[in-house]
């Protein structure tokens, strides 16, 4: 518990949105009281964020290292199809094995897949120096096209319930899949804060230069962020797998923008530098509230795309009005600071 | 003598809590060399943006061909004729020279159609009257700094500049290259255009000027022909001290260990066949400015450029260093030249930017950061670098220029280095850091390390080295060793 | 280097082109040759008329990306923009009878619609100084839930009027032995001239330049005096003009129109952008390199289809594509050393 605390506290908590999502909550509970604020209502909105969610976290961490992580839904589909297509085939070539030990492979299989293409676009990235959303760009191509060549473009069935429980059982009224969005984002806002991968990470996206200069190895470390990008992605896959109780190959194409949409909305700054784990569990729940929201009031998704859209720029609009307003005040405030105060524009270029 | 091309009377100028500029005048007479001096944070800078209209000035008034007006915009200043050039040049790299020096005119007179014939053209008429010649077709990004300095010179004059402004034109320039600005500055000022020469460096407005204004703390406090002035009385109205720096050094003892040897290392095209070796609590001074390969030798030692031939000796062994991660581990340490490009993360606390050298080997509790620990580790050495600070949570940026360098220098000392290497230790900072920095240097080569310090600051390297090895075009042109070491004899060295 | 030697070296580097465009021109025929080879049907007319026609609608897109990216920004709206316009005019001309026999003016009014959303995109990034990906990321779902929720959600399942026909509007009509017949579609010329005048106005224009020095440099631009905010307004509003009739072209010649097309095919035109020399980050590109860069990718999707490979691999190859494309542009654009050329001043 204290721990957790002191978790938090190491974050900043992006108020502005913590707001929001309040907000949100309080309009669509006050307009339709019957079906919105209800157990099932929020029971059927924990299975569907932590999937957007952990995509969110695996962008983050890619942006907070400087680049950005297009591929991630190519990566999720690809780990699930793996999982799924291992799944499908192993009873056959086992005979009959015990289902838990076989989802467990199976769960370990798709983040191997997960770790696997995060690797590759590490390598692309940290080694070979392409720029991120270049290379992103092109491992999306390359990952969602060897899952629809795989399958030939349909989905695959035939899952064991064992394996479709993660996305559909709820222990104690709570969906699993809460559960695994928890914990990754209290492991990745470990990584960030405690452990030395995730202080390097920040550097790197802070000053790549000053970090080479400081005997910071930036090929390890970006190649750490891809790979904990991708191993984030494929358990996205194994939920959004685990829910739907089919492989689709090209699930989600919507998830690519939205997971990015998330990672803006949490205050990532996309010249890299900092990230912050609450803001990314906000945004998604904000976003995932809409939506439900909408849904309750009987609006149609498109009104949703384009409430998502709104919210968008009306966040960051605040925020950069916020931003605008604490400078304007410790301006103000300190002679010292505006004297010594070097010009913090982004000096990168690549616009995420 | 007739009057001023352009004069400032009683400009004030505040930001916050500090007065940038204080009841300032300053006038600018036609084909003179007027050379402005000061420290950083004297108001130099505010003093040139007010001049050419990229700030309007709280009180006073700026004359020009005549008019009186209390503020200029850049449009304004630009059809009188008065332009600056930064240190940052704003030239545009992806085009070419002479698309960057027509543009410029072609906004001016709001033609819509650009030609690149004509463009040419325009460009060649520039140069022809500054005297150079450059391929009009290049990239501006494929330039030397020098040959860009002149591209962002012909623009200025192809908008029929008669006041430039040059704000510390010489700080990435070779030697040479300083002689031939200097070619070029006399050619414009022969005929009739005034050049406002704005820098710190003593030796230099002392060769070039024709007047000189000092600033210190936004006042005026000398102004007049550059014959009434020497180093000396520049330097005592720069900082209001009599004496600066002076040569202080503990001999270091012949028996010391080698801990660095270098021999006939290459760089292809920028450094050829350097030897030398460094003993242990020895400071070696490398003068020559970036051309001359001393900042490139430095960076190759720390792996941030390979070489093609030679080899690093350190501590008795043979090392090859590909990496500055692998020249970190063999306990070798930078500071480098752009603090704030290349040294800090200017938006993480100054804990962070501390440790940041030292994440390996810092404390753990179960594979976690211990950071109060980590704080304290910190703390001692902001104590011991009398870093000021209100916080070690601050982020860095808001730290001044001294203090930042204190910032870099004790990262290097958290991680012990055996050896440190140091490209332009005090630029950017102000005096009274300068001289501490200075001491700070002193009682770490007391301790054993041994420094490497590239610098084109004469009187920092005079006060602070052992021995100083001059290079030249990529050679080691000249040795200097204990005693001889004395700014006239490093000064004539260089100009040799 | 002597007197030929340089010469020599000015031929190449003309022949090169400023961004690498012979890189991409050689790829392009090596490729064509390699295909050819292994399948001989691949040299007819058709298949120069069939890439021809696969590459309007993508180039469209393409040039309005690419004006953009000059200046330094990343706009994922086109395809939002695109479909918007494609699919309201589509809406419009069944309602009107007129419309549907006016080809032309159904153009234009797509051209238009894009040119007002480009403006709202212009707006919004004046207004929050933003970089133009997040804004346009925004703005994006802002137009596809618009489009969706207030114009309608439902196919067109047959273009009215003279629409129906444009998909058979040839200029040349090639009978080959075989009995049938290949096309060279009309859209050809107006599109050869689009790309003739808007490389005309990077090139010969000061805006134009302006382009290329807000990616080189953006404060410089600034103070030299560009009206940069005049300047990115406008560029976002041709961006959303190209955008809106490429989305026409798309509906004009699939012969229907869905609105939930296009959405999501971005990736597509950035790769192509990319591998005819444009930088990401802005301040390099051309209109031939991106013509080239499109044909390219045409090209590939459909040697893919001709040598029977699965459609499904054909985002594999983009990828792949893509990667060595980006290799060979990074080795081609090493820095060269630079040494301080001998300045020749008069004493």
């Amino acid at each position: 518990m204290i721990r957790l605390v002191q978790l938090l506290r190491g974050e900043r908590v992006p108020w502005y949105l913590l707001g929001t999502t309040v907000a949100v909550f309080a309009v669509f509970a006050v307009a339709s009281p019957g079906t919105f604020p209800s157990i099932a209502n929020l029971q059927s909105m924990g299975f569907q964020f932590p999937e957007t969610g952990l995509l969110g976290l695996g962008v983050m961490l890619s942006m907070v290292t400087g680049g950005i992580d297009l591929s991630l839904v190519g990566i999720a589909n690809l780990a699930g199809l793996v999982a799924t297509e291992f799944l499908v085939a192993a009873p056959r070539l086992v005979g009959h094995a015990a289902p838990p030990a076989l989802v467990v492979l199976g769960v370990l299989l798709a983040l191997a897949v997960g770790v696997g293409c995060g690797a590759i676009n590490g390598i692309l990235i940290g080694v070979l120096r392409f720029p991120p959303i270049l290379a992103t760009l092109a491992s999306l191509q390359f990952f969602g096209g060897l899952a629809i060549a795989w399958t030939g473009g349909h989905a695959v069935l035939g899952l064991p319930s064992a394996f479709t429980d993660i996305g559909n059982a709820s222990p104690w009224g709570i969906p699993v899949p809460v559960f695994i969005f928890a914990g990754s984002a209290l492991g990745v806002g470990l990584l960030l804060n405690w452990r030395k991968l995730g202080v390097l990470m920040t550097l790197v996206g802070a000053n790549p230069v000053a970090a080479r200069f400081s005997g910071i190895r930036v090929a390890r470390v970006l190649l750490g962020a891809y790979v904990a990008s991708g191993a984030l992605a494929s358990l996205a896959g194994v939920i959004i797998v685990a829910r739907t109780a089919s492989a689709a190959p090209d699930y989600g194409q919507s998830y690519i923008l939205l997971s990015i949409v998330i990672a803006i909305l949490a205050g990532v700054d996309p010249n890299g530098g900092f990230g912050t784990v609450t803001g990314i569990v906000l945004a998604t729940v904000c976003l995932t509230l809409i939506r439900t929201g909408f849904d309750s009031l009987g609006f149609s998704q498109f009104a949703y795309q384009m409430a998502q859209g709104a919210i968008v720029i009306a966040v960051l609009a605040l925020s950069a009005a916020h931003r605008t307003l604490l400078l304007a005040l410790r301006r103000r405030l300190s002679a010292r600071a505006v004297l010594h105060r070097p010009d913090l524009r982004s000096v990168g270029r690549g616009e995420g | 003598m007739s009057s001023p091309l352009l004069r400032l009377r009683g400009i004030a100028k505040r930001f916050g809590g500090v007065q940038a500029l204080d009841r300032v005048d300053f006038a600018v007479d036609a084909g003179v060399v007027q050379c402005v001096v000061g420290e950083n944070g004297s108001g130099k800078s505010t003093l040139i943006k007010i001049a050419t209209g990229a700030l309007p000035p709280d009180e006073g008034a700026i004359e020009i061909a005549g008019r009186s007006y209390s503020t200029l915009t850049p449009r304004l200043a630009i059809r009188h004729g008065i332009e600056a050039i930064y240190q940052d040049l704003a030239l545009f790299p992806n085009l070419t020279v002479a698309e960057n020096i027509a543009l410029a005119r072609y906004l001016g007179e709001e033609t819509p159609f650009f030609r690149a014939g004509e463009a040419r053209a325009i460009a060649r008429r520039a140069m022809d009257y500054v005297g150079v010649r450059l391929d009009p077709d290049a990239f501006v990004d494929d330039l030397s700094m020098a040959d860009k300095q002149i591209t962002a010179i012909c623009r200025a004059l192809a908008r029929d500049a008669r006041v430039i402004f040059m704000d510390e034109p010489t700080a990435a320039l070779t030697w040479r290259e300083v002689e031939s600005l200097f070619r070029v500055i006399r050619h414009l000022t022969a005929r009739g255009v005034a050049v406002v020469f704005v820098s710190h460096k003593l030796d230099e407005v002392l060769a070039i000027g024709d007047r000189v204004t000092v600033l210190r703390n936004g006042l005026v406090v000398a102004d007049g022909p550059r014959g009434t002035f020497d180093r000396r009385t520049l330097v005592h109205a720069m900082t209001g001290r009599a004496v600066l720096d002076q040569r202080q050094t503990r001999p270091v003892s012949p028996h010391a260990p080698v801990l660095l040897a270098v021999q006939r290392l290459t760089l292809a095209g920028v450094f050829e066949d350097i030897s030398f070796r460094v003993r242990q609590g020895e400071i070696l001074g490398f003068a020559g400015l970036l051309g001359s390969g001393a900042v490139d030798v430095l960076e190759t030692l720390f792996g941030v450029r390979r070489a093609d031939a030679g080899e690093v000796i350190i501590g008795g062994e043979r090392r090859t260093i590909r990496d500055p991660s692998e020249a970190v581990a063999r306990g070798i340490g930078y500071v480098p030249g752009d603090r704030l490009a290349q040294g800090l993360f200017l938006r993480h606390s100054v804990t962070l930017n501390i440790i940041a050298s030292t994440l390996d080997a810092a404390p753990t509790r179960w594979g976690c950061l211990r950071w109060g620990a980590v704080g304290t580790l910190v703390g001692r050495v902001l104590a011991e670098l009398r870093v000021a600070a209100p916080s070690p949570a601050v982020p860095v940026a808001y730290l001044s220029g001294g203090n930042q360098q204190r910032v870099v220098l004790a990262r290097w000392i958290m991680r012990a280095p055996r050896i440190l290497l140091l490209n332009g230790p005090t630029v950017g900072v102000d005096v009274g850091s300068k001289e501490e920095i200075h001491q700070l240097l002193r009682e770490l080569s007391e301790k054993g390390i041994a420094m490497l310090i590239a610098s084109d600051d004469i009187p920092e390297l005079v006060a602070l080295c052992h021995r100083i090895l001059v290079m030249r075009r990529g050679r080691v042109s000249d040795e200097l060793v204990g005693a001889e070491i004395t700014e006239d004899a490093l000064t004539h060295a260089l100009q040799a | 280097m002597t007197l030929p030697g340089h010469l020599l070296a000015r031929a190449v580097s003309a022949a090169r082109g400023r961004t690498n465009e012979g890189l991409v021109a050689v790829t392009l025929v090596g490729l064509a040759l390699a295909v050819g080879f292994v399948d001989r049907r691949f040299w007819s007319l058709a298949t120069v008329f069939n890439v021809l026609h696969d590459s309007f609608e993508p180039l469209v897109f393409s040039l309005g990306f690419l004006v953009v990216l000059l200046t330094g920004g990343i706009d994922v709206s086109f395809d939002a923009v695109g479909i918007f316009a494609g699919y309201t005019v589509a809406r419009l001309a069944v309602a009107s009878p007129w419309l549907a026999h006016n080809v032309p003016v159904a153009f234009l009014l797509a051209t238009l619609i894009g040119v007002g959303l480009g403006g709202v995109n212009a707006v919004a990034i004046g207004a929050l100084h933003l970089p133009v990906l997040i804004v346009t990321l925004g703005t994006r779902g802002i137009f596809t839930g618009f489009l969706l929720s207030a114009i309608g959600s439902t196919y067109v399942s047959v273009l009215p009027g003279t629409l129906v026909d444009f998909p058979t509007r040839d200029l040349v009509r090639v009978h080959a032995s075989g009995g049938q017949s290949v096309g060279l579609h009309v859209l050809v010329l107006p599109l050869a001239v689009l790309c003739v005048v808007l490389s005309l106005f990077l090139t010969r224009t000061v805006t134009g330049r302006g382009l290329y020095a807000m990616g080189g440099d953006l404060e410089a631009a600034r103070r030299a005096g560009f009206p940069i905010r005049l300047i990115q307004g406008g560029v976002l509003c041709l961006a959303g003009a190209l955008s809106g009739l490429a989305g026409m072209i798309h509906v004009a010649l699939i012969g229907y129109a869905n609105p939930f097309d296009l959405v999501g095919m971005e990736l597509n035109v950035i790769a192509a952008v990319v591998l005819g020399g444009a930088s990401i980050f802005g301040g390099r590109g051309s209109v031939l390199g991106t013509v080239l860069g499109v044909l390219l990718v045409s090209l590939i999707n459909y040697s893919l289809i001709l040598l029977g490979i699965p459609s499904a691999w054909q985002r594999v190859a983009v990828g792949v594509l893509l990667v060595l494309g980006i290799l060979a542009q990074t080795v081609a654009r090493r820095p060269r050393r630079r040494a301080p050329t001998p300045l020749q001043v008069s004493p």
